[in-house]
């Protein structure tokens, strides 16, 4: 073997392989990682989450949504800070009696079946598939918009760096934002494109929360006077832009157009986030 | 500083095979150039509807083209379809799109608000704000959220095997469509689920159309709208052109989806076997 000038191949075969398999393991540990972790308490959700939003509970809406709606149903859970992923990769996730599930939706299904819950219960077939529409809407599409003005439009990122979020970890966000919106399609349209599409789902939330078609007794859900399971993302999704995009053209498209989507948003918080304050970095008194 | 000498002593000593490739670099992008068609020039006062040519069993194997061309249709537009997507992309990247004297307008929502303003039509004016409301949110479902998991069948879990007999894509392309759409999907969400979970999410979109669809002809009532359009885009895909994959058999547990969208064929392409290249076996005449 003629070494000299050259490096020993042995040591740099070595080097190479471990990182290979230390790919391959990392790769794997995601899907296959060990859960449940530890010992859990019977008939209590364990919430997986990350950390607290500046002026909302999460800047994720799927924690939001989740955690609203355990509080809508009144199930007990324990909020469970490990910024640990869950099982497909995503948060929130949860355990309940060892079973570990994830997907905020998802979660949400299993426990109305689990827990035999009547959230939906008294909502007609018509109404059912009237509250899933709005529900895709605002997790598949108004989430998406969002998604992509506060990491590829809105340069300041304020509520981030008041979260604590580092520089690294946000031009890494950024990037795999900007390129997950470009796929999934809003990324390619351009600034005042994205506003009157924002503009558009805000006014069909707006409006069908005015309408009375499918209203018994006083208005102040999607369905009436009960919260249902779309109130959970409906509110979620557009807390982030009331709480989280600051000063923002969405923020004041929200503010001087939909009163009636701002003080739906109040509701929900008044009524079932009564230690919104110990949920939220930034006490203010908004 | 030894590095900089070094690459400034390849430099100096391969001059002639740097300037080669240079050359061969510049004088075959110039080729290319020259080899390209020119741009043809359409006849005014029509809408040219850019696609990517007729499918099979349905007009297009593009769910948008099908909801653009639908609808022009429905307002009863002058239109010419120009099959040159692939080598005309519209200015987002996208398949579907329209020019009209020059002006050229990407997507197929802002297309169709293109055509309202352009051309004075609105067949969506006798709606009440709820029902735009809510026809908006079901148009929302299915193009962002129904889409994905009918690409997830046809594409990546299906591997395109069984639409490439009408496409031709050699293995190794195909082989890196498909690898490149399951990332896709995986960054839009959907495709972090198992199939059997897309299944049911994607059947629970149907049920909720026919729920809301109920005993009426038409998505609002008795006469067609805009919505009827989008939702007939993709409905047709799963319907027509599945070719006995997973998207049909769970279209057909919706009779009253099927015959939504017989309902649609008949009332707006009354030509439809002109318009479809009977599985590959013929030119379409229209």
């Amino acid at each position: 073997m003629i070494s000299g000038t050259l490096v020993s191949p042995l040591p740099v075969f070595v080097t190479i392989l471990s990182i290979l398999v230390l790919l391959v393991v990392l790769k794997f540990r995601r899907s296959n990682g060990r859960y449940p972790i530890r010992p859990f308490p019977r008939d209590m959700v364990l919430l997986h989450q990350c950390g607290k939003g500046p002026h909302a509970p999460s800047l994720s809406p799927f924690i939001m949504k989740l955690e609203t709606f355990l509080k809508v149903a009144q199930i007990p859970y324990q909020i469970v800070r490990d910024y640990k992923m869950g099982p497909k990769g995503k948060v929130p996730w949860m355990e309940y009696n060892g079973m570990v599930l994830c997907d905020s939706q998802l979660c949400m299904e299993y426990l109305i079946a689990e827990l035999n819950l009547d959230v939906d219960a008294h909502l007609s077939t018509k109404e059912r598939a009237v509250s899933t529409s709005f529900q895709r809407m605002a997790d598949e599409h108004t989430y998406w918009l969002m998604v992509h003005w506060r990491w590829a439009i809105d340069k300041d990122k304020i509520c981030f760096k008041e979260a604590n979020w580092g520089i690294m970890a946000l031009a890494v966000s950024a990037f795999l934002q900007k390129r997950a919106t470009k796929t999934q399609g809003v990324g390619r349209h351009s600034k005042t494109e994205i506003l009157n599409i924002i503009r558009r789902d805000f006014e069909a939330f707006s409006n069908f929360l005015a309408s009375y078609t499918f209203c018994k007794g006083t208005k102040k859900y999607f369905f009436g006077d009960r919260a249902t399971c779309v109130d959970c993302s409906v509110f979620s999704q557009i807390s982030q832009v009331l709480w989280h995009l600051p000063n923002s053209e969405p923020q004041n498209i929200l503010k001087n157009e939909f009163p009636n989507l701002v003080e739906y948003c109040h509701r929900m918080k008044d009524n079932f986030w009564p230690d919104w304050n110990e949920n939220i970095l930034i006490s203010t008194d908004s | 500083m030894s590095s900089i000498e070094t690459i400034r002593s390849f430099l100096e000593t391969h001059v002639k095979e740097i300037g080669a490739v240079v050359l061969a670099t510049a004088a075959l992008l110039f080729v290319r150039k020259l080899r390209q068609a020119p741009r043809q020039v359409f006849p005014r006062n029509v809408v040219i509807h850019h696609q990517v040519g007729r499918g099979p069993f349905a007009p297009s194997i593009m769910p948008f083209a099908v909801k653009l061309e639908t609808y022009l249709r429905m307002v009863k537009v002058p239109y010419k379809n120009v099959h040159d997507s692939y080598q005309h992309r519209s200015s987002k990247g996208k398949l579907t799109w329209i020019e009209y004297n020059g002006t050229q307008v990407a997507d197929s929502e802002f297309s169709i608000k293109f055509i309202n303003q352009t051309f004075g039509v609105d067949p969506d004016k006798h709606l009440t704000e709820e029902q735009k409301a809510m026809g908006y949110a079901m148009q929302v479902m299915v193009e962002e959220h129904t889409y994905w998991a009918v690409t997830l069948f046809r594409w990546v879990y299906e591997r395109a095997e069984k639409i490439n007999k009408y496409l031709g894509v050699p293995a190794i392309l195909r082989y890196f469509l498909v690898e490149g759409l399951r990332k896709k999907c995986k960054a839009q969400g959907l495709g972090l689920h198992t199939p059997q979970e897309v299944r049911q999410i994607m059947a629970a979109d149907l049920r909720t159309l026919q729920s809301f669809l109920g005993n009426k002809l038409f998505l609002l009532g008795d006469e067609p709208c805009k919505v009827d359009c989008a939702i007939f885009g993709l409905l047709s895909q799963m319907y027509w052109q599945s070719f006995g994959g997973e998207n049909e058999t769970t279209i057909k547990e919706f009779p009253g989806l099927c015959s939504y969208c017989e309902r649609m064929k008949a009332r707006f392409w009354p030509d439809w076997d002109d318009c479809i290249t009977q599985g590959g076996t013929k030119a379409a005449t229209n």
